[in-house]
């Protein structure tokens, strides 16, 4: 169980998130940071944020079970290897650093469907990672537009709450479901690493993916919003 | 040159069948006119509809030399969604076809 509660005065980390307004899942009132069961303390932009299919919470040792299911299941042969037990798991999620927000993915009747994470963050240079992008519940998301709405809340986030410049990340280049998606949500390819991942037993390219803020305005919020416009009105009898 | 309805259902049933191709077994798509796209009772998520829609956009260019986007904010906001299945994708390629000749 979550709780809130007070512990300092945040300064907000940029002009950009200090005047975002997020529909909801926006940043907390100034004085509270938020811990989670374990007594964790998160910063105040580390909440749950709400869409309309799809909700993002903040991955707590809780979620240890669930994640690791998905973990070892054939949908992330792609990603890096992760924990091997529960307890792995549990710890993993316990240590992520400050740097890193790592979100589980539930419908809006809290059926937990996949992870999301966005890494590295940088305030300097006001970029960062999404990264561990995972759907673990395929018949759950068949017809609803998951990845779009959860990929989207996560780069409202970056960068109206965040006010990051620039998000990049690097895909496996046998994952060309994923390469689709990214490049019509907006990424541009930027290079290829080869041999850069050793992925279930193999070498492979990774190829390198960025999005800039002016793109995410221009071209992104379009197309992954249109996307759940149109799961809106599939949905409806 | 624009689509016709024949080969219009034949790239987005191609399409399908290469989504099929990145799909585990317990995930497989029925590659059928009738297969459901999106909504309630859709075979596909998301991510392999936006696959399929960048294959069919690219394929359609490879053909016909004509550049048709199924995601603009006309088609999103279409009621009834040509996403239905897909025939009723493949009759909106090729009225997009028909309105670029």
């Amino acid at each position: 169980m979550r709780v809130v509660r007070t512990i300092s005065n945040p300064t907000p980390k940029s002009p950009e998130r200090a005047g975002s307004g997020l529909q909801s899942g926006g940043f907390a009132p100034k004085g509270t940071f938020i811990a989670d069961w374990t007594g964790a303390v998160h910063e105040p932009d580390f909440i749950r944020l709400e869409g309309e299919f799809v909700d993002l919470l903040p991955l707590v040792p809780d979620h240890a079970d669930v994640t690791l299911g998905w973990r070892g299941g054939a949908r992330a042969r792609l990603l890096n290897r992760g924990a091997t037990s529960a307890e792995q798991q549990r710890n993993w999620i316990a240590t992520r650093p400050t740097s890193e927000r790592n979100y589980l993915i539930v419908l809006k009747d809290q059926t937990p469907v996949g992870m999301v994470s966005l890494v590295d963050i940088d305030m300097v240079a006001r970029k960062a990672e999404p990264a561990r992008f995972l759907i673990g519940d395929q018949d759950a998301v068949r017809g609803v537009p998951v990845a779009a709405e959860a990929l989207f809340l996560l780069y409202r986030h970056a960068f109206d709450v965040l006010g990051l410049h620039r998000l990049y990340g690097t895909i496996a280049a046998p994952n060309q479901p994923m390469m689709k998606f990214h490049e019509y949500s907006g990424m541009r390819r930027e290079g290829v690493l080869r041999d850069h991942l050793f992925l279930d037993g193999e070498f492979h390219d990774g190829i390198v993916y960025g999005l800039l803020e002016s793109e995410y305005r221009s071209v992104t919020t379009r197309r992954l919003q249109g996307l759940v416009a149109m799961g809106r009105r599939t949905s409806q009898p | 040159m624009s689509i016709t309805k024949d080969r219009a259902l034949e790239l987005v049933l191609a399409a399908l069948a290469s989504a099929n191709e990145e799909l585990d077994a317990s995930e497989q798509v029925t590659v059928a006119p009738d297969t459901q796209l999106f909504g309630a009772d859709a075979q596909i998520n998301s991510l392999t509809l936006v696959s399929l829609i960048v294959d069919v956009e690219q394929a359609v260019d490879d053909e016909t030399g004509q550049s048709i986007s199924l995601t603009d904010e006309a088609t999103m906001n279409r009621d009834p969604s040509p996403f239905r299945n897909a025939d009723t994708l493949s009759d909106y390629m090729v009225e997009l076809s028909n309105a670029g000749d």
